[in-house]
């Protein structure tokens, strides 16, 4: 038996942010449509604080969905996840810089300030009965045991998940391998990968973090997203299929994009 | 010590590039740096007089190497049993189940192995150790990339304690690309930490002028719309300090960063853009602009030009 891994797609989010990309309603409905026939595991379908237009499409595909999970990203503020709770979707995604870069130059706040406010957001959003993920941008960069540490805290608070986020796509095979493991060991907590490619490599590091752990794989079609893009949907499969169970054939995966790619006007 | 040998010409013969481009693109490849320029003895010939110091020539049979004394290093597809000094033997490795049949020849020869596109999927630091513990001579790795995975084949190669890599610019015929793995090496293990790789987009332009295609806008390293940012929550960041959600500086590979506004865009992307149009954002209805702007943007699927910014900014002054 291959160990199975759950397919995150997030065209529909990291993917939508690739410059010149905007997608309509109808569109996003569709794709959604696409990837769930697929048998995508959970869809990122957008970010509720937008716009009301985001907010009634993540609603439209909630209603239509028929197998994957719908899940929705936050930035680490309680407006912003106020708004998901009102989408009602599977699952509230709530991402916060880890590295210090981050942490102190872009948000002038401190670690105290990012586990506090974790606190006050998934608290909020767990006791409306939404299973909450929390994600680790710019975790690539961030000081292991700092996030060790708030992966526990937050395991503790009955949060399954937590997504590393190598978000500037500077990761290797080896390092990811390590940072995973670690994680896991440590916290004992179930690890999302998210790789962009900047360097090339974000189907390898994507292996390599499923081999040391990590049970759920993000990517997008056609390798869509900030600057080169995260790791692309169908290669990931053609590479990963002898290793995992990852619930969509080659076959289908590769409808899935030229399909996508048709209604993104994209080749 | 990292040595990389350079396959671009080699990888673009295929093509019949005449003698200027060829030219060219050998002058270009020289500026960027490789320890080893391979190319095949027809394009050799194409490009003559030139230095053979750098050169690694790829021959057909092992007895054309005595045809080029000027040359001391040849790379040629032969069987183990036929030993010549100064050619390195050329092995192609499906998938790493043929590691079991790598037999060493004498042993003592130079070998590079080309493939091993799944390497990373089984248990490689162990494969690597096989490979490097029957070889004597050098071992040098040319992993291929049907498994999109070469360039970190490569990189994990080295951390193995590789010296020798084989790549191509663009990862022309599914070799490693050159740049990722040269970017790669400098960013992970802090390879080369001062060398300038802006010549890179003049490389792909020649690379594209001979091989008739353009490289993807997105293609990682030298595509030219990779640091294009439009999305608000990393305009805001990139605006405090660039690092922040870039992994390198654009001028590192000799592009520039463009601000593109959209349907992704914050207030502060908008306020940004005016500044860099000339325009003092103060004299403008931002928020109602940025409205004006992300509606446009989601009629018309894509982000807006700057011709189409100004037009929908003139209407929204206060």
């Amino acid at each position: 038996m291959k160990p199975i891994k759950y397919i995150v797609d997030t065209t529909m989010r990291d993917g939508e942010q690739t410059p010149g990309i905007a997608m309509s309603t109808e569109q996003k409905l569709r794709i959604a449509q696409i990837l769930d026939s697929a048998g995508v595991y959970q869809i990122e379908a957008g970010i509720p604080a937008v716009s009301a237009m985001e907010m009634d499409t993540i609603r439209a595909m909630t209603a239509r969905r028929r197998h994957s999970k719908i899940s929705v990203w936050n930035r680490l503020v309680l407006d912003d996840v106020k708004k998901s709770v009102d989408c009602a979707p599977d699952i509230i995604h709530i991402s916060t810089p880890v590295s210090y870069v981050l942490i102190y130059s872009k948000l002038n706040k401190n670690k105290t300030w990012v586990s506090k406010n974790l606190e006050v957001c998934v608290d909020y959003a767990q006791s409306r009965g939404f299973e909450v993920t929390v994600g680790f941008e710019d975790a690539s960069r961030a000081d292991i045991t700092f996030m060790a540490g708030l992966a526990r805290q937050l395991k503790d608070m009955g949060v399954g998940r937590i997504r590393y986020a190598d978000t500037v796509g500077v990761l290797s095979p080896s390092r990811t391998f390590g940072a995973v493991r670690e994680i896991i060991d440590y916290a004992g907590i179930e690890v999302e990968l998210h790789a962009h490619n900047d360097l090339g490599m974000a189907v390898a590091n994507t292996i390599l973090g499923a081999k040391a752990g990590a049970n759920y794989l993000d990517t997008t079609v056609l390798g869509l997203g900030e600057r080169v893009g995260n790791c692309d949907f169908l290669k990931l499969i053609q590479a990963a299929h002898d290793l995992f169970d990852l619930g969509i054939t080659r076959y289908d995966a590769g409808r899935a994009q030229s399909d996508i790619a048709e209604i993104l006007s994209l080749s | 010590m990292i040595r990389i040998t350079d396959m671009t010409l080699s990888c673009i013969a295929a093509f019949r590039p005449s003698a200027g481009p060829l030219k060219k693109l050998h002058a270009l490849l020289a500026v960027l740096g490789s320890d080893y320029i391979e190319m095949p003895a027809e394009v050799y010939e194409t490009i003559r007089p030139v230095s053979p110091d750098k050169i690694v020539l790829r021959i057909g049979t092992p007895d054309e190497a005595a045809l080029y004394p000027e040359i001391t290093r040849f790379v040629c597809r032969m069987n183990g049993l036929l030993s010549s000094p100064g050619i390195t033997r050329e092995i192609q490795m499906n998938d790493v189940k043929e590691l079991s049949f790598f037999g060493p020849g004498d042993g003592s020869q130079n070998v590079r192995v080309v493939g091993l596109d799944d390497i990373l999927c089984h248990d490689y630091e162990s494969a690597f150790q096989k490979l490097q513990s029957r070889v004597r001579g050098r071992v040098e790795f040319c992993p291929e990339n049907s498994y999109s995975c070469a360039t970190a084949a490569a990189l994990e190669w080295i951390a193995a304690g590789g010296a020798d890599l084989a790549a191509s610019f663009g990862g022309l015929d599914g070799k490693a690309a050159l740049e990722e793995v040269l970017l790669a090496l400098r960013i992970v293990r802090r390879h080369r930490p001062t060398a300038s790789y802006e010549i890179l987009p003049q490389i792909a332009l020649a690379v594209e002028e001979i091989t008739g295609v353009r490289f993807p806008d997105r293609k990682a390293v030298i595509g030219r719309s990779i640091f294009n940012v439009e999305s608000g929550i990393h305009v805001d960041g990139i605006l405090k300090k660039p690092q922040m959600y870039e992994p390198f500086m654009p001028e590192l590979v000799g592009r520039k960063r463009r601000l593109i506004v959209g349907k992704h865009s914050g207030r502060k992307s908008i306020a940004a853009k005016l500044r860099e149009l000339g325009y003092a954002s103060a004299e403008f209805d931002v928020a109602r602009l940025l409205s004006a702007v992300r509606a446009e943007s989601v009629g018309k699927m894509t982000s807006l030009t700057d011709e189409e910014f100004k037009e929908i900014a003139e209407k929204h002054r206060l």
